[in-house]
């Protein structure tokens, strides 16, 4: 016997066919997108999240690059303890914290 | 049978195999969702592959049905029953509202798989027994003592609504 003998019950048959009619009424979840299209979004993620890794690999080490010890040089004008002028050259890291030494700038310029 | 034309079939399957999900379930909607997404997850991933020995209906029922009590397993041991626990005692209730679902849920769950696969989705005792796991000997036994239960769970109900 392959086949189930409903025919013969019909109180079963009825049944189920009732029941069958109460789930037409069900919610049924969307099908999920095939697989192509989740690959597409996946690499699309990936590709956003290395280039965001790629830049911030790269921008803190332009900063580092840039350096005040280096590039900024003061030479300025002042008078030895024989009264006369002499170049005197310094170096300083911030412009904030660096005052000329001899009123020459605010005076003679 | 190619991927595409695989996941076409599936894809025409899949209200059925929503309905077969939460049946699975004990008829819980969201739980269905879950097992479902993740048997479409192992099909896509190659875990779960057809190897035409069956139709494409009674292997995808056959995984969603393993998943299931997969799934079931796993938030059982996640979520341990408290100590204490209260259980409703359904005998007293009024036999007029219990619900299709309800009925079934009071067979046996080998006699509740063979009644709902073979009069609600039209599949042949062989398929059912293929898609239970087990013989057909065992699948007729249990679909004979299914019916003669909820037959008489139906007509007690009957003579119960009569008698109102």
């Amino acid at each position: 016997m392959k086949t189930a003998d409903k025919s013969r019950d019909p109180v079963l048959e009825e049944f189920f066919a009732a029941y069958r009619r109460q789930d037409r009424h069900l919610s049924i979840p969307v099908f999920p997108k095939s697989p192509k299209n989740i690959r597409k979004r996946t690499l699309a993620v990936l590709g956003i999240a290395a280039s965001i890794s790629i830049a911030l690999f790269y921008f803190p080490k332009a900063e580092e690059d840039i350096s005040l010890d280096r590039n900024l040089l003061i030479i300025s004008l002042e008078k030895n303890e024989e009264q006369d002028p002499t170049i005197v050259v310094t170096t300083t890291t911030s412009m904030d914290i660096w005052e000329s030494p001899t009123e020459s700038l605010l005076t003679e310029f | 049978m190619t991927r595409d034309q695989l996941e076409t079939v599936v894809k025409s399957l899949h209200m059925d195999a929503f309905v077969w999900a939460r049946q699975c379930c004990g008829f819980d909607g969201e739980m269905a969702r879950d097992v479902l997404q993740l048997v479409y997850l192992k099909i896509l991933e190659g875990k779960a592959t057809f190897h035409n020995q069956s139709t494409v209906k009674t292997w995808l029922f056959s995984v969603i049905r393993y998943t299931s009590m997969e799934w079931a397993r796993k938030t059982r041991v996640e979520n341990p029953l408290p100590e204490i626990m209260e259980i409703a005692d359904h005998s007293s209730d009024d036999p007029e509202e219990v619900s299709h679902e309800a009925l079934l849920l009071l067979l046996p769950e080998r006699q509740k798989e063979v009644l709902l696969l073979t009069f609600y989705h039209g599949l042949t005792l062989e398929k059912a027994a293929g898609i239970m796991q087990v013989s057909l000997g065992t699948a007729r036994t249990h679909y004979a003592r299914g019916k003669n239960n909820l037959k008489s769970m139906i007509l007690k109900r009957r003579k119960h609504e009569d008698c109102r």
